[in-house]
């Protein structure tokens, strides 16, 4: 008695199975074959259309034209330049000079302005006159401007001195900026 | 040795008659190990470039818009008025230190506010080390005695202010008539031209041009349009 009296499946039956399974398994190498080549087509396709070369030609031929037009591009920038400096020197400068005409500009008839200390952060300027009341009004005058002003931060009466020998009055008045 | 031989025989036997049932299974194995490598090697890779190739896309795109952008502002703009704001805005804001229009400035100002100018000082610094172009503008500083009343040594401040070289005036002590002070005139070198970025050129702005128009040589800026640029929000809105 051989080894294939013992087989309980016919030879039919396995050559069925066997022959089953290479099916599948040709269909399955069809299938990567078929995905890979398609794939690959599909690559090349998307490759060949794809719009970068034309984009980079256009920038080159843009980029001549700027490049016949250099000069006046560098002068472009240097008036981009200049005018932003002067404009950030114009918004960094201290206002005290507008400030100081206001205030100089309200200075009664009867008050003479005796003398001006300018500091990087303040200034003093000195007033004298005969009447203490328009001393006075004039100080509420600095009050209510220094109110409408935002660049002023603060007005001290430094001091108030009065003058024996002609009844003149001094008064300091320091103004603080922003 | 004989039983060797035949152990080899039989292994050879196997092979050969595993080989002889298999063999119709060998193409099509074979076919599926390559397309799993090429999956692995190359279509995965391709779909990878495929994405960043069309984020390479879109950036050339956008650079190119800003490129055209970039030619448009150019062919747009007029040599003439561009060469006329270079005088202007060079004139205002020197790109040396420039003794004339100092000088200039300083006798316009004390003629117009009817002071008399004393004795003054340059205060130059190292003279061997030339200004390079930064974010921060160097000045010119002068030291000035001037004799007038109060009242002119403001208008004198005031119209030093509205003229150029553009210039702020540090410091003023003033007794009586007899006043010192302390003016610093900004100057600021031009901007090396390989800085210039083709995709980044842009036109004059409205205000940039209001300002320049506005810088009238001798003569002053207005009031106006000086304080809309001294109120504390002025840098950020003002372009």
């Amino acid at each position: 008695m051989s080894n294939s009296d013992i087989n309980f499946l016919s030879e039919n039956k396995l050559d069925k199975v066997k022959s089953k399974r290479l099916n599948k398994v040709r269909k399955i190498a069809l299938f990567f074959i078929l995905f890979v080549g398609l794939f690959s087509v599909l690559s090349f396709l998307l490759n060949f259309s794809s719009p970068l070369n034309s984009i980079k030609k256009q920038q080159a031929e843009v980029l001549s034209q700027i490049t016949l037009q250099q000069a006046k591009a560098a002068k472009l920038s240097i008036v981009n330049e200049r005018a932003a400096s002067i404009i950030s020197l114009y918004g960094e400068r201290s206002a005290y000079p507008n400030i100081l005409k206001s205030v100089i500009e309200g200075v009664p008839s009867d008050v003479k302005t005796a003398g001006l200390d300018i500091g990087s952060s303040s200034m003093t300027i000195t007033f004298s006159s005969d009447s203490l009341l328009s001393l006075n009004n004039f100080l509420d005058s600095l009050i209510s401007l220094s109110e409408k002003n935002s660049s002023i931060k603060s007005v001290f009466l430094d001091t108030l001195t009065v003058s024996n020998n002609s009844d003149a009055y001094t008064m300091a008045v320091r103004i603080e900026l922003k | 040795m004989n039983r060797d031989i035949k152990d080899i025989n039989l292994n050879l036997d196997v092979l050969k008659s595993f080989y002889k049932e298999n063999k119709n299974f060998l193409t099509p194995l074979s076919a599926i190990f390559i397309g799993i490598v090429l999956v692995i090697f190359f279509v995965i890779p391709q779909i990878n470039g495929f994405f960043q190739k069309q984020s390479q896309i879109e950036s050339e795109q956008a650079k190119l818009t800003h490129l055209k952008q970039s030619l448009a502002v150019l062919s747009s703009a007029s040599e003439p008025v561009l060469d006329r704001d270079i005088s202007i805005a060079s004139q205002a804001l020197p790109a040396t230190k420039d003794f004339a229009s100092v000088m200039n400035s300083i006798s316009n100002a004390a003629a117009s506010s009817q002071v008399s100018l004393g004795d003054f000082e340059f205060q130059i610094g190292d003279i061997t080390k030339t200004a390079e172009f930064g974010s921060a503008t160097p000045s010119l500083k002068i030291s000035l005695n001037i004799t007038g009343d109060v009242d002119s040594i403001v208008n004198f401040v005031g119209t030093i202010y509205k003229s150029v070289p553009i210039a702020q005036v540090e410091t003023v002590k003033s007794s009586g008539n007899f006043s010192t002070l302390q003016v610093s005139f900004y100057f600021k070198p031009f901007p090396p031209q390989n800085s210039n970025n083709p995709e980044n050129i842009k036109s004059v702005t409205q205000k940039e041009q209001e300002i320049i128009d506005a810088i009238v040589i001798p003569d002053s800026l207005s009031s106006d349009l000086l304080n809309s640029l001294q109120s504390p929000d002025a840098s950020a809105s003002s372009l």
